[in-house]
């Protein structure tokens, strides 16, 4: 294949001579919240977070990559991700590694290619990468936008195509597919997503728009469709307890709540994730020449049933002095959530004002209200061309919404008091090969 | 008062003949083959060509490039004034494109010689050389 033999006639734009290579990513990486009660969890397939002791395994990933190409137009890869995944029980972590990316390519020209297998939904700017630490300057990209979304593979295909206009190069993406996305306590079926982006650049700037458009179903372990009851609060946002649809004794007045509530079943068909959208429009950017690195992203998602809709957005400024590159971002989680209240049937008004309930009453339901806002600083140094170490303290605040207190974004805390803030701190060592 | 807005301007200006892509130290030139089409090309399509985000220039059709290996002074020399990326800045572009399949690195020959052989025999390659390596067999198409 080396072309330097070749006759001077002939033009030869092929760019890779190897068929077969392997290439590989990984982190290794500590991190901690400073509240005992507060756990953060690094991405959304971990089974838990991690609170104020340093813990590894949360922060740590390995990937490799097989890919071969018989020739040019065509490429088979392989790629896989080990982490801590949604199978760990317990204390007892597993790392059993998931296919990511497992797709054929097609390149029919230079500047189109078609895929069709297992990729990662191209939903942000940095969702293909996120994994990848070493190409990214914060150690994760920032949760207030990239935890709005639990997006994370397709099984489908998509088109790329790659031109110039006018002194800007651009690239055109569109897929379409499905994925069943598990997690330790649920899963999530994309029954059907479907997106287009556009990314143009100019030297040190690009410009991104992406738009995805999906509907998903959301289970619980035993295949419920969830929500399978109504959290219900007070007009002041605190909880009050849960309405099932099983029980005969709703609040304690002999009946089952569909007959308590006039709109009870109402409600709980408009909160079940069934086949509700997610639906996410985003535009970001990022400028880098060198010396000054900047990125930012809005999202707007529009969401369905008990997951409301929400803005998201978030500003990185960094600047290199030689290896060093500190940074700082800012960034927030918006809810547009809404009470529903539920309405008592005339007819059992006056018993259950006396009751104990009486004062809960009136009784309402409110959407997804993860609320936040977040400043973060970080530092990346490159200590060699294929390793990088990275530290990041990121403070997070979760905000009350006009309905609900907020657990804010990737933060759970352990004792089910919400609001309060933590600042997470992280280190971590990249590399690939 | 006076020696404060001195020393000031003095920094101003130092920053920017830092920042001024002024790299006639670099030791780097960008050569086609002597009979290739190619005659010359802009820093700007050099870096499009380079980083893979174009395989074609307008008018002159598909071009390849080629590579210096990774660590290698020309390479990080001419990425640094063709792109602003340094070597790692450069490689965790190359790891997003690598790792989400949008694209592949260009070929990597062994050194200036190999490139000048392969452009030569080329006539839709480019690649960059160090200076001294200059003869007859190849054309400068971009310089520092």
């Amino acid at each position: 294949m080396s072309i330097c033999y070749l006759p001077a006639a002939y033009a030869d734009t092929s760019s890779e001579p190897k068929t077969l290579t392997l290439s590989g990513f990984g982190t290794f990486g500590i991190v901690k919240t400073n509240n005992e009660l507060v756990e953060f969890r690094s991405y959304a397939q971990a089974p838990n977070g991690t609170a104020n002791r340093w813990e590894m395994e949360n922060e740590s990933r390995l990937g490799l990559q097989l890919a071969y190409s018989p020739n040019e137009s065509f490429r088979g890869v392989v790629q896989l991700l080990s982490r801590r995944n949604e199978r760990s029980v317990g204390e007892k972590s597993n790392f059993y590694p998931a296919v990511d990316w497992a797709y054929v390519a097609y390149s029919p020209s230079k500047s189109l290619n078609l895929r069709a297998g297992r990729f990662v939904a191209p939903a942000f700017l940095a969702s293909e990468s996120r994994a990848v630490g070493y190409a990214n300057v914060w150690i994760r990209p920032p949760v207030d936008l990239y935890a709005a979304a639990n997006i994370n593979n397709i099984d489908g295909v998509d088109l790329l195509y790659r031109g110039s206009l006018f002194g800007w190069t651009y690239a055109a993406q569109t897929y379409a597919g499905s994925y069943n996305l598990k997690f330790a306590t649920q899963r999530i079926k994309y029954e059907y997503m479907a997106g287009a982006n556009l990314t143009v650049e100019n030297g040190p700037f690009l410009l991104r728009l992406g738009y995805m458009d999906a509907r998903s179903t959301t289970y619980n372990k035993a295949d419920q469709i969830l929500p399978t009851s109504l959290a219900t609060r007070r007009t002041d946002g605190t909880s009050a307890g849960t309405l099932n649809p099983t029980t005969t004794n709703c609040l304690s007045q002999r009946v089952s709540c569909s007959t308590l509530f006039e709109n009870y079943n109402e409600v709980l068909d408009f909160m079940k994730r069934d086949k509700k959208p997610m639906n996410l429009a985003t535009i970001g950017y990022t400028y880098d020449d060198g010396e000054w690195y900047s990125q930012g992203e809005y999202l707007y998602r529009k969401g369905g049933g008990s997951l409301a809709n929400s803005e998201s957005a978030y500003l990185t400024v960094g600047y290199r002095f030689g290896k060093f590159l500190p940074h700082l971002t800012v960034s927030k989680a918006n809810p547009q959530d809404q009470r529903i209240e539920l309405k008592v049937a005339p007819a059992f008004e006056a018993n259950l004002r006396r009751s104990p309930f009486g004062r809960d009453l009136p009784l309402g339901v409110v959407t997804s209200n993860a609320a936040q806002e977040s400043i973060g600083l970080g530092v990346r140094y490159d200590v060699a061309t294929n390793i990088a170490l990275k530290i990041q303290w990121d403070h997070m605040r979760p905000k009350a919404t006009a309905n609900a207190p907020s657990f804010g974004l990737a933060l759970s805390p352990t004792n089910g008091v919400p609001g309060k803030a933590v600042t997470v701190t992280a280190i971590a060592l990249d590399f690939v090969f | 008062m006076k020696t404060k807005t001195h020393s000031v301007a003095r920094v101003v200006l130092i920053a920017l003949a830092t920042t001024l892509p002024i790299h006639a130290h670099a030791n780097w030139l960008l050569v086609a083959g002597a009979k290739s089409p190619i005659t010359k090309v802009s820093a700007d399509e050099a870096a499009n060509l380079f980083l893979g985000k174009v395989h074609a220039l307008p008018g002159r059709g598909e071009v390849a490039v080629v590579d210096l290996p990774e660590g290698d002074s020309v390479r990080n020399d001419f990425y640094t004034n063709a792109t602003n990326k340094s070597p790692s800045a450069a490689k965790a572009y190359w790891s997003r494109m690598i790792f989400t399949g949008k694209g592949k690195p260009p070929r990597v020959l062994g050194d200036s010689e190999e490139v000048k052989k392969a452009v030569a025999a080329n006539p839709a390659m480019i690649g960059y050389i160090e200076k001294s390596a200059l003869d007859a067999s190849v054309k400068v198409i971009l310089s520092p």
